[in-house]
């Protein structure tokens, strides 16, 4: 398994998947700022990528997914987009409204 | 030459942006300061989108470069700058926090690696990647002719009815524009300013108080000892497992055989629960350092992990003396610690913690 010298496979590109996948829940579970959690779902979008992209390679197996792996990761790339507009916006009127951009403070739900 | 012969490129260059992406991903997680959190960020997708390009989908490489980090990133940036006053720019984190987020994802990581390793299928190597044709690697126009509904690359199936449903992607793609139109309109419609309807000005957060909290000396030196005892215990009881067959050979003299001997579950008892016993006394020295950070459930842990201490060397055939003996001395200290809590000058730490 020398990464150097020998071709890597899409084992490798799943446990790089993996690690920007934790990262994003991690980020999501721990950060504050309610842009840091919108930066882990960011991450966590691109780790799933990272595997659509991976079964599909024609360079890493020789039986792949085909073309349907990119096409899915361009519909998850949009959706990324659209998701990270819908979630800003929610995000400023929180922050017009309350003074704060804390999501620990958003708690006037709280029974 | 011979060295530089065997270094397979493209592997190498895998190993870079691989690191690139994790290690910039793990800087968004660990740093406070969300402008930096933004500048990784946009670093570690750039680096995502050469490992697209490695792997041979230069379309959805390109378009991750476009959209995310020419569109969506941007999109980021401007919240963070249109939030950034001097308070919210960096915001701690309590400790508590941080060890159950990294607790769930060391879980986690650890599940997803063992499951992309699992797989046979999925490290069989392509030696002969270099043998495929440049053209038929290179899949832009057949992702594009995918997306208006004609699939080239299954022109040769045979089968009428799966022919019948390769229309390609032409009906998802109508349904993303159009979802993706009427999300930006909604957004922009939901981000706008809006003139205050009512005189009420937005209450402005109060900061909540640092409370001037004082540690007692006696509860320092408990939780002191305890970390260096549970740390040494840990060690201990990761050491059974290599150390045992190296007794039964009397490689140390007698007298530390002889010793060793003494307590009879330690040949006896089946090698899991040692380890089982060290994350547990590895778990005590983190809940030490919760509790050093004030927090309550810390104290409530290390009530619970001797119980559970308790439960592993009962499964694991340990005698009820040795049990007994763990419990009084892991829940001793603890009661101590409770009580030096509670005491004291008012208001008690107990009262200070979260």
């Amino acid at each position: 398994m020398n990464p150097f010298t020998e071709p890597i496979t899409v084992s490798h590109y799943l446990i790089a998947g993996a690690v920007l996948f934790v990262t994003g829940a991690v980020c999501m579970a721990t950060k504050r700022n309610a842009l840091g959690v919108l930066m882990g779902i960011e991450l966590v979008l691109n780790g799933a990528n990272l595997n659509f992209v991976a079964f599909g390679s024609k360079f890493l197996r020789k039986e792949t997914l085909g073309l349907d792996g990119d096409l899915i990761a361009l519909f998850v790339i949009v959706l990324a987009a659209a998701e990270a507009a819908v979630a800003l916006a929610i995000a400023l009127n929180f922050y017009n409204n309350h003074a704060t951009i804390d999501v620990d403070q958003a708690d006037e739900l709280k029974g | 030459m011979m060295l530089l012969a065997a270094i397979n490129v493209h592997s190498c260059l895998f190993v870079l942006f691989a690191l690139l992406a994790c290690g910039f991903a793990i800087a968004v997680a660990s740093t406070n300061n969300v402008v930096r959190m933004a500048f990784y960020l946009t670093l570690s997708l750039g680096a995502t989108s050469g490992l697209f390009f490695l792997a041979g989908s230069e379309f959805v490489g390109s378009m991750q470069l476009m959209i995310y980090v020419g569109g969506t990133l941007v999109l980021l940036i401007f919240g963070v700058m249109l939030t950034a006053q001097s308070r919210f720019v960096s915001m701690q984190t309590h400790a508590g926090e941080w060890v159950l987020g990294l607790m769930v994802g060391a879980s986690l990581l650890g599940l997803l690696v063992v499951a992309s390793l699992g797989v046979e299928d999925w490290q069989q190597k392509r030696t002969d990647s270099t043998s495929i044709p440049l053209l038929d690697a290179h899949n832009s126009t057949a992702t594009g002719l995918a997306f208006s509904g004609v699939r080239v690359d299954q022109l040769d199936q045979q089968d009428p009815v799966l022919r019948a449903g390769m229309s390609g992607y032409l009906l998802p793609f109508v349904i993303v524009s159009m979802h993706l139109l009427v999300v930006l309109i909604g957004a922009g419609y939901m981000a706008r300013t809006k003139r205050m309807s009512t005189s009420r000005l937005p209450a402005r957060p109060i900061a909540a108080p640092r409370p001037d909290r004082q540690r007692n000396v006696l509860v320092t030196a408990l939780v002191g000892i305890g970390m260096v005892i549970n740390l040494v215990a840990a060690i201990k009881m990761f050491s059974v497992v290599p150390l045992r067959p190296l007794i039964a050979e009397n490689k140390f003299g007698p007298a530390v055989s002889k010793i060793w001997h003494l307590i009879p579950p330690l040949d006896t008892a089946p090698q899991w629960a040692f380890v089982f016993l060290g994350m547990l006394f590895l778990a005590n020295v983190l809940l030490l350092v919760v509790v050093w950070n004030w927090q309550k459930w810390g104290v409530i842990g290390l009530v619970v992990v001797p119980l559970l201490q308790a439960w592993v060397m009962s499964q694991g055939g340990f005698r009820a003396m040795d049990i007994g003996g763990n419990l009084a001395i892991g829940l001793l200290p603890v009661v101590l610690i409770i009580a030096l809590l509670c005491t004291g000058k008012r208001p008690t730490m107990w009262e200070q913690m979260e």
